[in-house]
């Protein structure tokens, strides 16, 4: 799946992209078409592309070399089009000539001004053939015409061409037949548009050999801005470079950037999570307002990172690589399709199951199986699909509420509230300063009971809090 | 040299015709002959196409516009590669058209041209900014007073004006028509520190206090204030509309209690669509208007015959024209 079809699926992701300050059109165009990698070669290779760009822009001493770029890149224009006509053997016209010549020369000195950072110097092919194609007198300017340079005879002809138009206007001011000179002159315009068109033949076709070139040099300028982008952000957002394993993924430290950002702004404490998912199921519980649906999205979120080639919201990682990310969760809009929230949730969580039946490695990601129908078939539902996931050759998180599932998997709780904050004042502002949000293993016997401490917190109706506290109370003593 | 020297204390300046024939493109020539032998970079840009050697509509022959040497011109794709000019690609613009991307290039010989330019006044103003890259002195507007067009010619330092026959082939009804026009382009802009926000504003209808804030009045159109009646004048007695204004507004503001108070702000003279009667009927019952962008009036041009072959007296034209509008006027077929 390319970046582009991503951004809507994976949350988080395109405030990622968004932040990315990506100079040129053709950055964003090469960017957005960015594959998910799956090969191990495939994704280091990316990664390392970014930690040497972090290196050298870390740098002080190349500071002045990444502004002058910064500038240099956003003049680039994306030329893939006027490239595929030169490939297809196309005369190309005046303004694609242009093009050429400009971007040839834009490349050129970005290729000079990187010299000192030999990674990205090193992508660039030099074009200096394909500058001296396009700027024969060597003027190093970007403007484009066909002149005298190209073909010596159109001086001659173009002041030929100006002194019968010259000698027209007099011969109309007197009211003067002017059908001769007409004439000569349609002759010269033909004659001087035929050599023009010979010399953008020409050109068109010498251009043909260096059509590899200047695609490789395209494709470079592109990357080199998306990588100083990526730098840029992985220095800013605080984003580290995951090591790649074989089995088990492991963050320290993994935080969900948006969101960090959002409660840094209100001044108030994000907490970074430990994490460890390995083959097979994991089931997840915690009181509500935990936490639980934010996980998910950001370990689907650090997976995409990961495998797109950026760096990772985390203070280090460890990352197993899958073939696909898969997630069912809670806010997906099911009206519009005509199934109501059960039935769309069970045929997305039946599209996980057949594709984990392949055997293929995944990350599954579900939030609250089976929440919307009855406790006692959705216990059993949780049970089955967590039992079938944990046999595959996928990791699955799944979070629920439900307590005494009959399942082997592994457990997980969110530590929920903070035990001396019984006292305390809590609202629906503070909550999260009184939430732990660590996981701690747990043997899933017991569930969290704070949905209604919570509904409290929350405003909820005196009235009704105390009657189901009262219900609670009868079924306990029963 | 009429008007030339006027023109030349100008960064920018649109010619714009009232009408199809109203000799626009002849006037432009003019100024553009007269500017080619000064010391002085000349940009040319068009808003909409022109320069078309017919015109489509009424098939009369329409004089091309002429470029010369050393000026800059800027035309979308399809149009520059259909050129005759030679001339130098300097850059292609981002800002993209119906009929491809924007090229600028400058002249390398002497001779006609198609014109097609920005797309909306953002574009334009962008265009006129990026000339300065260049180092032109004047950059040239070729422009028209149409709802069709999205780009505002007013965004330009100084505006000539071209009238004629074809615009009305009676003399008192003509001279009536553009002095119209002409007082729209004289109203006067409103305090810098309130233009200032409202070049902001693309959209929308606004109450403005005293302290020159914008209340939004959550209004589409003009033609839904009614429903708004209690909102308007709770901030005062002044209401920006950011986009067109028509015979509705005006009489709707006329019938209002504290109509000798009110004060119609509006983005630029352009956007005013009413029509004279409604217009001089608010005005003379005390309502002001002001526009958050003025341009400045430079010359007014007149060309008497008309592509129904109505040819009116140039002479009588001209003195009744000057006699109204209180400034000097051309015929441009005279100007020479």
């Amino acid at each position: 799946m390319q970046l582009k079809s991503a951004l809507t699926e994976i949350s988080g992701l395109r405030y990622m992209v968004d932040k990315l300050d990506i100079k040129s059109g053709l950055g964003h165009r090469v960017l957005l078409a960015s594959p998910f990698f799956v090969s191990q070669k495939d994704v280091l290779y990316q990664l390392q592309q970014v930690a040497q760009a972090v290196d050298a822009f870390n740098r002080s001493e190349h500071k002045e070399t990444f502004d002058k770029v910064a500038i240099k890149l956003s003049q680039v224009r994306d030329i893939a089009g006027t490239i595929k006509n030169i490939q297809k053997h196309l005369t190309l016209n005046d303004i694609e000539l242009f093009e050429v010549k400009s971007f040839a020369l834009l490349a050129n000195e970005i290729r000079d001004l990187t010299s000192s950072v030999e990674f990205l110097h090193s992508k660039l092919p030099n074009l200096n053939k394909v500058i001296a194609i396009l700027d024969p007198e060597n003027t190093r300017i970007p403007s484009f015409y066909i002149n005298s340079a190209f073909a010596p005879e159109l001086t001659e002809l173009r002041k030929k061409l100006a002194s019968v138009e010259f000698s027209i206007e007099d011969l109309e001011k007197t009211n003067t037949d002017s059908n001769k000179q007409y004439q000569q002159s349609e002759e010269i315009r033909a004659k001087i548009t035929e050599i023009e068109d010979g010399v953008r033949q020409n050109l068109s076709e010498q251009l043909h050999g260096f059509a590899s070139e200047l695609n490789e040099a395209l494709v470079a300028v592109a990357n080199i801005d998306i990588l100083i982008a990526k730098a840029k952000q992985a220095i800013y957002e605080r984003l580290i470079m995951p090591e790649i394993v074989a089995d088990t993924t492991s963050y320290s430290g993994l935080f969900y950037p948006q969101l960090k950002e959002l409660l840094e702004l209100e001044k108030r404490r994000y907490q970074p999570i430990d994490v460890e998912i390995h083959k097979g199921t994991c089931l997840i519980t915690g009181a509500n307002m935990a936490g639980k649906t934010v996980l998910l999205k950001t370990l689907a979120l650090s997976q995409a990172l990961c495998q797109y080639g950026f760096f990772v919201p985390a203070s280090s990682a460890k990352i197993a690589l899958v073939e696909q990310i898969l997630f069912s969760i809670a806010d997906e809009q099911s009206e519009l399709s005509g199934l109501s929230s059960y039935a769309a949730e069970m045929l997305k969580v039946n599209q996980i199951v057949q594709m984990a039946k392949k055997q293929h490695p995944l990350l599954v990601l579900i939030d609250e199986l089976a929440r919307t129908t009855n406790p006692t078939e959705g216990r059993a539902i949780v049970s089955a699909v967590a039992n079938y996931l944990n046999g595959c050759n996928v990791k699955a998180v799944i979070t629920t509420h439900y307590s005494g599932l009959s399942t082997q998997c592994r457990k997980l709780r969110v530590k929920g509230f903070i035990e001396d904050s019984k006292d305390a004042t809590i609202t629906v502002k503070n909550i999260g300063d009184y939430i732990d949000y660590s996981l701690i293993d747990d043997d899933g016997s017991n569930v969290p009971h704070e949905a209604l401490r919570i509904a409290q917190i929350l405003g909820v109706d005196a009235d009704v809090i105390s009657e189901a506290s009262r219900l609670m109370e009868t079924n306990s003593k029963q | 040299m009429p008007f030339i020297d006027d023109v030349l204390t100008y960064k920018s300046l649109s010619i714009v015709g009232l009408e199809k024939n109203t000799g626009k493109t002849e006037c432009l020539n003019y100024v553009l002959g007269r500017l080619k032998d000064m010391d002085k970079r000349i940009a040319l840009t068009s808003i909409g196409i022109d320069g078309e050697s017919r015109d489509i509509v009424t098939n009369t022959q329409k004089p091309e516009i002429r470029i010369y040497k050393g000026m800059i011109f800027i035309s979308a794709e399809k149009h520059y590669l259909q050129r005759q000019i030679t001339s130098e690609i300097l850059d292609v613009s981002n800002i993209h058209t119906s009929l491809g991307r924007l090229v600028i290039a400058k002249a390398i010989s002497s001779d006609k041209v198609l014109l097609s330019g920005p797309p909306d006044t953002h574009c334009l103003k962008a265009i006129i900014a990026e000339m300065n890259r260049y180092n032109v002195d004047l950059t040239i507007v070729d422009g028209a007073l149409s709802r069709l067009s999205l780009a505002s010619p007013a965004v330009t330092e100084g505006m000539v004006l071209a009238t004629g026959a074809a615009y009305s082939a009676n003399i008192p009804e003509l001279v009536r028509k553009t002095k119209y026009v002409v007082d729209l382009i004289n109203l006067p802009e409103v305090e810098p520190e309130l233009k200032r926000k409202l070049d902001f504003v693309e959209s929308g209808i606004f109450a403005v206090d005293a302290e020159s804030n914008l209340h939004d009045l959550k209004v589409q159109s003009v033609f839904m204030l009614e429903k708004a009646k209690d909102k308007i004048f709770s901030y005062g007695n002044r209401l920006f509309v950011a986009g067109a204004t028509s015979n509705n507004l005006f009489e709707f503001l006329r019938m209002q209690k504290n109509m000798a108070n009110i004060e119609l702000i509006v983005k630029d003279f352009t956007k005013i669509f009413a029509t004279p009667d409604v217009y001089y009927s608010f005005v003379k019952k005390g309502g002001k208007v002001r526009v958050a962008t003025k341009t400045k009036l430079a010359a007014v041009c007149i060309n008497p015959t008309s592509p129904q072959g109505y040819r009116l007296s140039s002479d009588e034209l001209k003195a009744a024209m000057q006699d109204a509008l209180q400034m000097p006027v051309y015929d441009v077929k005279k100007l020479k």
